[in-house]
């Protein structure tokens, strides 16, 4: 009879805790968990202020300006800033009452120190910048002197690694001022943060407790993560399985950015034997017509990206996209280019000239997962018009930069990301022909690209340097068919249904992280 | 005493083989080092003279002998080199990483034998009943399924439809199921049918009929006259077995973010981390060799015939 009698009792509190369990957490305790992919701090050396900046960007540190998700620069720890032209002098004005993790108060001292830190990690990437360029000319002020004048410096440190550090912190226990602290990395493992009440802009306080970062390389894990509930945010969906994450009973939502990444075939106009078929334009103009990239973005990725014809994203270059025409697909065409160019078709349907067939090394960058199935799309469609293509897979990326450092191709099929809002960054880095870089002496035509480039560099505002970048890429694309945009990649997100506030940015390195939380 | 002399020989002479060959995959596979260590770095393509002073300092430039010298006097004092991916130590990167795939390989071979003992026993008790034959069905998938497919399969049904268990990472113990059973689950089905057939062998043996004939139960008959000496063998199949659970590991903890060796294995040639691969290489094959330098003592130790043979032959 005892029994009987508590049993309701029991079914009572039994109730309490159930209502208890299913009621909405306040945003105030919620804490998310982000699937991302492998570990890439523990690939950054000891001695770099990168923990927490890049790659993953987990909102610990915040920039002078940064990159929104239209690839423009705005203020962010600096409220504005000036570029004396006589002088190659930045000035840059900082916000007043900015606080560390720590508690003390953001100063040119700490823009110095971090400027410097990163100068010294970096010596190579940023040549125009010495010790020497970086002044506190008083407690918020910053001078920036480049080496030699530098007309972009604003656009390039908008890139999350210029995120500026507490000055003499321990970089593996970094202390920002952006809206989350740093709690804890565990290598292969996580990054966890925390919200930062003290966050200097009212309107970008995280809504979230806690944020924890789980490094899963595997995507398919991560998937699977996702959908049994232990993550609730997972980066780099794979392309194959959004359809079905699409159908109506998904416990995943899927959000994509706009396009940030580029996917792109690229000829060796300077090859020595055998890699000289790209220094015929006919060649180079036929492949571009005679792939049909609609089709093959929609086989190959299907809605994470969409055909392109700017190489970079268009939103990079504003209205002077309309510049880059790209070849449009036509066959016929490309047949006709081919015939007058002395490539005759074979009995085998490889054309031959001169006794030598028309067979392409074409080589696919490591890892070739990222292009997906294009490349064997596009042999199909060049075999259309009698070109050969001999796809190279390669097994890791040692074998993958030699190929390109020695220029052992005739095509090489690359990926690549728009990390900063200067225009000709990629220009710069791939085409331009008094680049050191080696990869470059086998792609840079010279010529009125460098002339683009070089105006690009000096340009006084960005506009101006926005319609230089698209003359050196319609340079490219359409006057020498050396480069051939093929797609634009999104970045796709699988999130839980309850995950709000979550803005997918064009340039993962970018991303933010405050406005995200969940409902119930 | 000769005997185990003979074998620890033959196992530094291993050692020293499996050395040389790590040194020589990572002198002679494609791609150059330094380039890749400077893309990395730089996070854009380095120049020809930033390549040509990275050879330099990472020692690419020195004659081959020189290095090899180096590395193996640097292997015989427990310096395995540095790290080119994390600038950490690679036996620093090894001992860190040891002691989760020591739990999972421990964690699976205590599960695989588990369910080998009660159900090899069971199967041996009676021949060609449903036991048998459920278990020989079990063995048969658990040997054959691809461990990465047994995985993912075992995250769809326990990690998404029942939400038992977590699917990925190794903050708690119960991240360990899903990876130690999927580890197991070949090891399981070999442990299953060696103990079925030893047991079964046993059985008809003189003096299991004079226990039963002495009226001793048959629990006790099966357990103690029939598998204790069945046992013996087994003690080898386990010990060859953890070449199986270093192997199988790689596997296994790539897909479930385990951060073990196997996963550091998979990292470094991602990286083309040449000292990481070749301290990994020379960890692993060390401990296949050891393993298997136990499992011969181990069976010395435990049957008194062998030790008097192997004492004989010496």
């Amino acid at each position: 009879m005892g029994q009987v009698a508590t049993l309701p009792r029991h079914l009572l509190v039994l109730a309490a805790l159930l209502a208890a369990c299913g009621g909405p957490v306040p945003l105030t305790q919620q804490t998310l968990s982000v699937g991302v992919g492998a570990d890439r701090f523990l690939t950054e050396l000891p001695s770099r202020p990168d923990l927490g900046k890049y790659p993953l960007n987990a909102g610990v540190f915040d920039t002078l300006v940064r990159m929104d998700e239209r690839f423009q620069v705005e203020p962010m720890l600096a409220e504005r800033w000036t570029y004396d032209r006589a002088a190659n002098t930045y000035r840059f004005a900082l916000r007043r009452g900015v606080r560390f993790h720590d508690g003390t108060e953001l100063t040119a001292d700490d823009v110095k120190y971090t400027f410097d830190l990163i100068i010294k990690a970096y010596p190579h990437n940023y040549e125009e910048l010495g010790t020497e360029s970086i002044h506190a000319a008083d407690r918020y002020v910053v001078e920036v002197t480049p080496t030699r004048t530098n007309q972009r410096l604003a656009e390039q440190i908008a890139h999350p690694i210029w995120g500026i550090n507490r000055q003499r912190s321990d970089p593996l226990r970094p202390v920002g001022t952006g809206p989350f602290r740093f709690v804890d990395y565990t290598r292969n493992s996580r990054f966890v943060v925390e919200r930062f009440d003290g966050y200097w802009n009212p309107s970008r306080v995280a809504k979230v407790h806690r944020l924890t970062f789980q490094f899963v390389a595997d995507p398919q894990a991560r998937m699977l993560a996702a959908r049994g509930g232990q993550l609730d945010l997972v980066s780099d969906v794979p392309p194959s399985v959004i359809p079905a994450l699409e159908q109506p009973g998904s416990n995943l939502q899927i959000l994509r950015s706009d396009v940030g990444t580029f996917d792109a075939l690229n000829f060796n106009i300077h090859g020595g034997a055998p890699f000289t078929f790209g220094s015929d334009p006919a060649v180079r103009e036929a492949v571009g017509l005679a792939i049909d990239r609609l089709a093959v973005v929609r086989a190959a990725w299907g809605t994470a990206a969409e055909p392109s014809t700017t190489w970079i994203p268009p939103a990079v270059l504003g209205q002077h996209a309309s510049v880059i025409k790209a070849p449009s697909f036509n066959p016929d065409r490309a047949a006709h280019v081919l015939d007058a160019a002395g490539w005759r078709m074979g009995t085998d349907g490889i054309r031959q000239k001169d006794g030598r067939q028309l067979s392409l090394a074409y080589s696919v960058t490591f890892p070739p997962s990222e292009h997906r199935t294009a490349p064997e799309f596009i042999q199909r469609q060049l075999k259309d018009v009698g070109i050969e293509t001999r796809i190279e897979l390669m097994g890791d990326a040692g074998v993958s930069g030699a190929r390109r450092r020695n220029g052992e191709y005739d095509i090489v099929h690359l990926t690549g990301n728009q990390n900063e809002p200067y225009p000709c960054f990629l220009p710069d880095l791939q085409y331009y022909s008094k680049s050191m870089a080696a990869p470059t002496r086998w792609t840079a035509p010279g010529g009125a690209t460098d002339t683009a480039i070089e105006a690009c560099r000096a340009a006084a505002d960005i506009a101006e340097a926005r319609r230089h970048a698209a003359d050196a890429i319609h340079q490219l694309v359409d006057v020498e068919h050396i480069l051939i945009p093929i797609a634009g990649l999104r970045r796709i997100w699988a999130a839980r249904m309850n995950v709000r506030g979550f803005v997918p940015h064009p340039s993962d390195t970018n991303q933010r992280w405050e406005g995200v939380h969940l409902v119930r | 005493m000769r005997y185990l002399v003979r074998r620890t020989a033959s196992f530094v002479v291993v050692l020293f083989g499996v050395s040389t060959l790590s040194f020589a995959l990572g002198v002679f596979a494609p791609g150059d080092p330094a380039e890749l260590f400077l893309e990395r770095a730089l996070g854009r393509p380095p120049t020809d003279v930033q390549i040509k002073e990275q050879r330099h300092q990472m020692g690419l430039d020195r004659p081959l002998a020189e290095r090899y010298l180096a590395w193996l006097t640097g292997v015989t004092r427990g310096d395995l080199g540095e790290s080119w991916s994390t600038g950490r130590g690679v036996f620093t990167e090894l001992i860190e990483a040891l002691p989760h795939t020591v739990i999972l390989a421990l964690a699976a071979l205590t599960a695989a034998i588990g369910v080998a003992v009660p159900v090899g026993v069971a199967a041996a008790a009676r021949p060609r009943s449903l036991v048998d034959h459920g278990s020989r069905i079990a063995a048969v998938l658990g040997s054959s399924l691809p461990s990465f497919f047994l995985g993912y399969l075992l995250m769809l049904v326990f990690g998404v439809h029942l939400r038992l268990l977590p699917v990925v990472g190794a903050s708690s113990a119960s991240h360990l199921v899903l990876p130690a059973v999927t580890l197991a689950a070949s090891l399981a089905a070999t442990f299953t049918r060696v103990i079925r057939s030893n047991v079964l062998v046993s059985l008809s043996e003189e003096y299991v009929r004079a226990a039963r004939a002495r009226g001793v139960s048959e629990g006790l008959v099966l357990f103690r006259h029939a598998l204790q000496p069945s046992l013996i063998p087994f003690i080898t199949i386990v010990g060859l077995s953890l070449g199986h659970l270093l192997s199988g590991a790689v596997i296994v903890e790539w897909i479930f973010s385990w951060p073990g060796l196997g996963k550091l294995g998979v990292d470094a040639i991602n990286n083309r981390d040449y000292p990481l691969i070749q301290g990994w290489v020379l960890v692993m094959s060390a401990a296949f060799a050891a393993s298997n330098l136990m499992a011969d003592l181990a069976y010395m130790w435990a049957d008194p015939r062998v030790r008097l043979a192997r004492g004989a032959e010496a």
